[in-house]
This record gives structure tokens, sequence and C-alpha cells, in this order.
């Protein structure tokens, strides 16, 4: 059962923790300059701040993994990841969905259809632990992990998804936020199909954390171009 | 020396206390905010010792898994019931966050170097002053930075209260995962390093106000 809790880490796998949270945290410090440090919607400095939690999660992983020298599957830093979807959809639903969806039939095929992501993401979990671990009892000691990691993440991704899927409003805002909803959503799929990557080779670990990287310069760089449009709407 | 942590709650509150009758409403309010963090951080002792004896965990698990979701919820409490009993600005709700969090590290600190009164040095005491206590500043001043979304939007809240009680109590883990270890100063360092990258957004958000105003008055 040890070996379900942690996992020894070899030297290749420390670069690879530091080059995501080092990533990370590059992307999160270019949004607060460019978002933050102004006056700008709430909606995309709450986007920066769900970055921030991933950096801090990277963080707090790489730290974990240099005192201890190997990996837990589930320690108390991970609520950042909760952070990070409760502020993707504090920033859909608290920021932005009241204006775009008062609740009204024309939207019904885009809430219907949203289901999707969260469905495809659930699916993508599920199945991978079922290969990883195939044993009751391991499932059951990782449930604490699905509903503090996880949980959250379909709920977000849901809300990305019916914005893509929405008709465009009279006022512009989902031709605003159209680029961050595809980057987060690519970004959360990428995060999910990452864990098969450990069942590969070290390779594939270091081209998901790559692209897992990419996808959040994606984010930051769509909320810094969202955010100027956005300006000319105001 | 059984009782160290309430002998030194005492000796640092009485005189708070008694310096209340003198103050202003200002200086007085926050001095009870200062209170108010040292009367959590006795609490925590308690009851993280209470949980230490119940839960099936070495010290430095103990120490990074429970330990920083216990101080920080307690930490919280006060700023919680502040902002929605009195419904302060938000610059006074950064303000007392601020104030409990130093007032949790002083009583903290105070019984840190009187348990280790045989290994005491300057150099600890510095540390002490600069890790911890900037530390707990700073995952306070998260919380009440993440209450004062509400004013923007009461949806908000979620992200506001619960979304940065995680940032903190994440924060906090890894402070006290990195001391433990052969890490130590890079823990010590890391409250430092936010506290200067706070300050420069501020000032860059300062310069940025300003600036606008300046621009606003020139072409109307």
């Amino acid at each position: 059962m040890q070996d379900i809790i942690a996992e020894k880490l070899t030297g290749f796998d420390y670069v690879v923790m530091l080059f995501y949270f080092v990533g990370i945290t590059a992307a999160f410090l270019i949004g607060i300059f460019k978002i933050c440090t102004r006056r700008s919607p709430m909606y995309f400095k709450l986007i920066i701040y769900a970055v921030g939690c991933r950096a801090l999660e990277a963080l707090a992983s790489f730290v974990d993994c240099i005192c201890t020298g190997y990996v837990v599957y589930f320690r108390v830093s991970n609520l950042s990841l909760v952070a990070y979807s409760l502020f993707i959809i504090s920033a859909n639903v608290g920021a932005l969905d009241k204006f775009l969806d008062e609740g009204s039939s024309k939207n019904l095929k885009a809430r219907l259809l949203a289901f999707i992501a969260p469905v495809a993401l659930s699916a993508i979990y599920a199945v991978f632990h079922v290969i990883a671990y195939n044993d009751v009892g391991a499932f059951s000691l990782l449930s604490l992990g699905f509903y503090i990691e996880f949980l959250p993440i379909p709920v977000g991704s849901y809300f990305c998804m019916k914005q893509l899927l929405m008709p465009p409003d009279s006022l512009g805002f989902l031709k605003a936020t159209r680029y961050v909803n595809i980057f987060i959503l690519v970004q959360l799929f990428i995060e999910e199909l990452s864990n098969y990557s450990v069942l590969i080779s070290g390779t594939a670990t270091s081209v998901c954390a790559v692209l897992s990287v990419s996808s959040f310069f994606g984010i930051v760089f769509a909320v810094i171009k969202g955010e100027k449009i956005w300006k000319t709407l105001v | 020396m059984e009782n160290l942590s309430l002998m030194l709650l005492l000796s640092i509150i009485i005189p708070m206390i008694m310096a209340l009758f003198i103050f202003d409403k200002r200086s007085k309010t926050n001095m009870i905010f200062m209170m108010l963090g040292i009367v959590s951080c006795f609490f925590c002792g308690e009851i993280n010792g209470l949980l230490y004896n119940v839960m099936p965990l070495g010290m430095q698990d103990f120490t990074v898994n429970v330990t920083p979701v216990v101080e920080e919820i307690a930490k919280a409490y006060p700023i919680f019931l502040y902002a929605f009993l009195f419904k302060p600005s938000k610059k006074k709700i950064y303000e007392s966050a601020i104030i409990i969090g130093i007032g949790f590290s002083i009583l903290e600190n105070s019984y840190m170097i009187a348990n280790n009164s045989e290994n005491v040095s300057l150099m600890l005491a510095l540390v002490r002053g600069f890790g911890a206590g900037m530390m707990h500043g700073i995952t306070t001043f998260a919380v009440g930075f993440g209450i004062t979304f509400i004013y923007t939007k009461k949806k908000l809240f979620i992200a506001g209260s619960f979304a940065m009680m995680c940032v903190a109590i994440t924060y906090h883990s890894i402070y006290n995962d990195l001391v433990q270890s052969s890490y130590s100063m890079a823990g010590f360092i890391m409250p430092v390093i936010t506290f200067i990258a706070m300050m420069v957004i501020n000032k860059l958000k300062k310069l940025e106000i300003v600036g606008k105003s300046v621009s606003e008055e020139m072409n109307p």
C-alpha cells in the first residue's frame, strides 16, 4: 500500500518538476505585472490568481520532493488545486455568467452540450485510476484525493465550455473571454492526460510538463489580449 | 515550565489590556486585533497539541499537513467576523489582517525562544522575526485580501474566502516543510521575498492609479 501513497523520484523528475514550477511562476508573474498592477476587470484578475494557485502548488510539490525524496499523492498543499478551480468557477460564474446567461431558452443547447467537458475529464480521470491502480483498496484510498483534487475541476470546465458554445452576446464579452476559456480547457485536459505519462516514460512526463506550462502561458497571454478587447467594449 | 504558553500569554496580554484604557479609537482597534492574534496563537497551540496526540502522524507530517489548517482557520476567524459584522473599508481589513498575523507570531516566537532558551542566539531571533513573523502576516493578509472580493461582487464570496484560505494554508505548509528540512534558510527567505514582491506590486498599482488620474485631469 505504501507504493500507492508515495513514489521514489529520480534526478530527471526533479528537473521536470523545477521546470514546471519555474514555467508556471513566470507565466503568473507576467500576468500579475500586466493585469493586477492596474485597474482591470475582476474576471481577468481572478484567472491570473488561478494561475498563481497552480504556481504555488507546483512549488509545494517541488519542495515536498526535495525535502522528503518522494512524491506523496495527497497532502494539504493540494488545496491550492481546489483554489485554482474555485477561482475559475468564480471568474465565470461570479464575475460573468449573470450577464451572459439570464436563464433563457436560447442558451439551453449550450447549457446541455457543455456537459461534454466535465464528462470527458471525469472519464479520463476514472480510466487512469482503474488502469494505474487495478486494486479496489487503492481506489478507495484515492477517493479523498478525488473529492479534494478532482471534483472542482469538472465544475470549472463546465462553465468554460458553456461560454464557448453560447451564441455571441450583444456586448461582446464572450469575444474577449473566448481564448481564455479555450486555453483553460486545453490546460485541464493536458493535466488529466499527463497522469498517463507516468505509466509510459520519463520523456512523456517531460513532454506533458512542457505542454502544460505552454498552456499556462496561453492562458496568461489570452487574458492580456482579452483585457484589451474588454476595455474597448466598456 | 509546564504552562509556558499560558504564562507568556498573560505576561504579554495584560499590559495590552491596560493600554486599551489610554488609546484612542483607531489605536484601540489595532491593539484589539493584536491581542486577538496572540489569543489565536495560544488556542492553536492547545488544539495542535490535542490533535498531535490523536493523529497517527510524525512531527514533520503533522506540521506540514495539520498545523497550517488549524492556524489559518484560527487566524481568519476574527477577520471574518470583523468584515461581516462591521463592514469596514478594504484598507482596514488589510491592516487588521496583518496585525492579527503579527500578533500571532509574537506569541509563537516568544514561546519558541523561551522553550529553547539553552540554544537561543541572535541569529535565531532574526530568523524567527523575518521568517515566521512575516509568514504569518502574509498568510493572514491573503485571507483578508480574499474577503474584500465580496466588496466587488457578493458571488465572489467563495473565491474570496475559501480559495484564499487554501492559498494561505498551502503557503504555510511550504514554509513549515522548508524550515524543518536542510533547506531551512530558503524557508526563512521565502516570506521576505514574498513581502518585497507585494511591496513592488503595491507601488506599481499606486503609480498606475496616480498616473491614470493625472492623465484624466489633463485629458478629461
